[in-house]
């Protein structure tokens, strides 16, 4: 096997304990590798339906217009902008500042060869992300045109080359990040505010186009400015040759670059910059619950990745929320109550989908010696953690609630019960994700990224979150009730959950930190 | 000061990496833990300081055992692993400082840092962040971190690994000072010089088993530690 091959076999070996599993006992193989396969196929399940579900929305507000087909275009640009959005602030993490950099660069293979593996790696998470996409959007599209061999091939060749530009663009805008925050002596917090930048603008970028709403193509094609390309491409060869390339020339431009600088970029980015001149001062003491806690929120902040997976829910909970309690108040008017049916849901897919516990175990990793030999009681160990998702997470939960209602104009009780359920919500994200990284926790990763971004319990969790949130929409939107009643059985729904997810963690949670 | 009775620990079912593990050690003691890699000597040591559970046996720390009263017997001890992991987003002053919170060290605190910190030259590296330290520098930021709330029993996984001749120096003289004071120290070593020279006891280990144990001088005689080594790991 080439050096290529053996580098992309160990990156994928590392993937989800795959190695540990594939060599544990005959009978510990077969349970784990059904589990694996199970959730993969529920992954695999989960992001094909929703790709379905959006393919079928995109398609009737397309048909009607007779632009059905540009449905297709429109998903593999949607799943462009989703693997950019999800993987601009990792990408460059998964390039530099690996701890297997000193060995592979000992070692008598080309650095090209190097950077190539890695970005061979972030290239087929994001091509099967598009192909999850793509091809349930074909099924949609069978619907409501006729397609041919020719057709299906210029999709397909479409979805492959589709992830070069968002993994090209998302390397360079993070190695650009990664350096110019590692001239500071705070890189983390400098890293963190450059990330946010991109994202707002990239929001920003999103409502500033002066799209009309009604033709979302419009939009699309203002972002994604190989969309029109794209379009014409299903039907001229030429149109698909400019779109293969504008995928795959930054691609190469920025692989180039990349392995040519790869060792002065890992040192420029690795580099600590020193405390000037220390002087030692008088330190009164905190208690072991206040040291805990201090050392969970310099954790959330230590890793931008971390930070910006845990802390844009809520940062998002909280604008969105209010962005859209303005949008509604001055479109329709009045108030109209029936509009806070969609809030819990809402409110599920901001704190639940990527809470900061959800990998809060998994990031001690080596270092877990410390909590295990000092005199910690586990209640405590875990209290910490879930106080820091109090802090950032449930917060926002109850400003978002507040205010959000009250801009609205909803009647004080309303405003009550959704600042409940927000609050509840929030804790219910807290509590699963330490729950589900209690049950699934990845100590053993060589770069934080692993644990933060690419575990099993993070995966859960986000899957637990959809669920969650398409079935409170379903209780808010489709029980026969009155408003009030359906936003009390949502209450009771999360309080019950909350109450079964924290019962676990009190039951269960030292068992199984004394496991680890 | 630490008795372990009968420690039996099983991996996957079947595979016994220490067998029925008798040993003791007393105040003002240090106690050497020798044996070939994969002997069961971290084990061990994992398991006193309760990081590891057990499936027989037990293990008393000042009069209380590990599994009854883990809180109060990790209170009275200190463990240096044989790979300084720490959290490295913190600089080694916030390492320190939460360290000493933990063990709920006052103001005390101040003075040890400062003291050990000038003995292990570590003083102008305590702003930094532990991620830019060698691995040296970690290994005596552990091991200042050990000594931070005076511990009775001093528990060490290979502790001259990483540190450089002075660090090492040093290291042997505050371990004979906690002893004098009453303490115990019980570490593991595969330095085998080191550990005749400056250990009152030597337990000798292999495949889970303590084979050889006694009074330093008395076990080793005429000969050295290393030949009585090479001659049990040779049986």
């Amino acid at each position: 096997m080439n050096n290529f091959l053996s580098l992309v076999k160990v990156e994928f070996l590392s993937q989800f304990g795959l190695n540990k599993i594939l060599h544990s006992k005959k009978s510990k193989r077969l349970s784990g590798l059904s589990g694996l396969c199970f959730f993969v196929l529920l992954m695999i399940a989960a992001i094909a339906f929703l790709g379905y579900t959006y393919a079928d929305i995109f398609a009737l507000v397309l048909a009607p217009t007779d632009s059905i087909k540009k449905l297709l275009p429109v998903m593999i640009a949607i799943s462009c902008l989703l693997s950019f959005m999800l993987s601009f602030y990792t990408s460059a993490n998964v390039l530099y500042g690996y701890k297997d950099y000193d060995l592979l660069m000992s070692m008598p293979i080309k650095q090209s060869v190097i950077v190539l593996s890695k970005l061979t790696f972030i290239y087929v998470f994001d091509l099967i992300f598009a192909l999850l996409v793509v091809i349930p959007s074909m099924v949609v599209y069978a619907g409501y045109a006729a397609i041919n061999i020719g057709f299906v091939l210029s999709v397909l060749v479409m979805a492959i080359f589709s992830p070069l530009l968002p993994t090209a663009l998302s390397l360079f805008l993070g190695a650009l990040i990664a350096l110019i925050s590692s001239r500071f002596r705070k890189k983390n917090i400098a890293q963190i505010i450059l990330y946010l930048f991109v994202f707002i603008v990239c929001f920003a970028s999103g409502f500033l186009t002066g799209a009309e709403m009604i033709d979302p193509t419009v939009m699309i094609g203002k972002i994604y400015f190989i969309f029109p390309w794209a379009v014409k491409g299903l039907d001229d060869a030429v149109f698909l040759l400019l779109y293969i390339g504008a995928n795959l020339l930054p691609f190469i431009i920025i692989s180039v670059v990349c392995a040519l600088t790869y060792k002065k970029m890992n040192t420029l980015i690795t580099a600590k910059k020193r405390a000037k001149e220390f002087k030692l001062k008088s330190y009164g003491g905190k208690t072991q619950f206040g040291a805990l806690l201090n050392k969970e929120i310099k954790s959330l902040f230590s890793n931008a990745t971390y930070t910006l997976n845990a802390l844009i829910g809520p940062i998002f909970g909280i604008v969105g929320a209010i962005a859209f309690a303005i949008i509604i108040r001055t479109s329709i008017g009045g108030y109209v109550g029936e509009i806070l049916v969609f809030f819990p849901a809402i409110f599920a897919f901001m704190f639940m989908l990527a809470p900061l516990t959800n990998c809060s175990i998994s990031l001690e990793g080596s270092a877990y010696w410390i909590v295990k030999t000092a005199p910690i009681s586990a209640n405590r160990f875990i209290c910490a953690k879930l106080m820091v998702n109090v802090i950032f997470s449930v917060a926002p939960a109850f400003v978002a609630g507040l205010v959000s209602t009250i801009i609205i104009g909803a009647p004080y009780y309303e405003v009550i019960l959704i600042t409940f359920i927000a609050v509840s919500i929030a804790m219910l994200g807290g509590g699963v994700g330490l729950m589900l990284n209690l049950l699934f926790p990845s100590m053993n990763w060589d770069n934080p990224i692993k644990a933060v971004k690419q575990s099993l319990s993070v995966f859960l969790c986000i899957l637990v979150a959809m669920l969650f949130a398409v079935g409170l929409f379903v209780i808010g939107f489709f029980v026969p009730l009155a408003l009030i009643y359906n936003l009390l059985i949502i209450l009771g729904v999360v309080l019950i959950f909350n109450a079964l997810v924290y019962g676990f963690i009190i039951i269960k949670g030292e068992k199984l930190l004394s496991k680890i | 000061m630490l008795e372990i009775k009968n420690l039996t620990k099983i991996y996957g079912g079947t595979f016994k990496a220490v067998d029925g593990l008798n040993l003791t050690v007393n105040g003002g003691e240090i106690y050497g833990f020798i044996g070939h890699n994969g002997a069961g000597k971290s084990t061990t040591i994992k398991a006193v300081v309760g990081a590891l559970g057990f499936e027989d046996g037990d293990i008393i720390i000042d009069g209380k055992s590990i599994k009854d009263d883990p809180i109060a017997c990790k209170k009275v001890m200190a463990y240096i692993p044989d790979n300084p992991d720490i959290y490295e987003h913190l600089t080694g002053i916030q390492y320190l400082n939460f360290i000493a919170d933990i063990y709920s060290v006052g103001k005390e605190r101040n003075e040890r840092i400062k003291k050990y910190a000038a003995i292990f030259e570590l003083e102008q590296a305590l702003g930094d962040l532990i991620s830019s330290y060698s691995h040296g520098m970690r290994q005596k930021l552990v091991i200042i971190s050990a000594l931070i709330h005076t511990p009775k029993l001093l528990i060490m996984d290979e502790p001259f690994v990483g540190l450089d001749p002075i660090a090492s120096h040093e290291l042997k003289t505050i371990m004979r000072e906690i002893c004098d004071l009453g303490g115990a120290i019980f570490f593991s070593t595969h330095v085998l010089e080191v550990a005749e020279k400056l250990c009152d006891r030597v337990g000798i280990i292999k495949n889970g088993k303590l084979v050889k144990e006694g009074d330093t001088k008395e076990i080793v005689g005429d000969a050295s530690l290393e030949s009585l080594f090479l001659e049990i790991a040779n049986e």
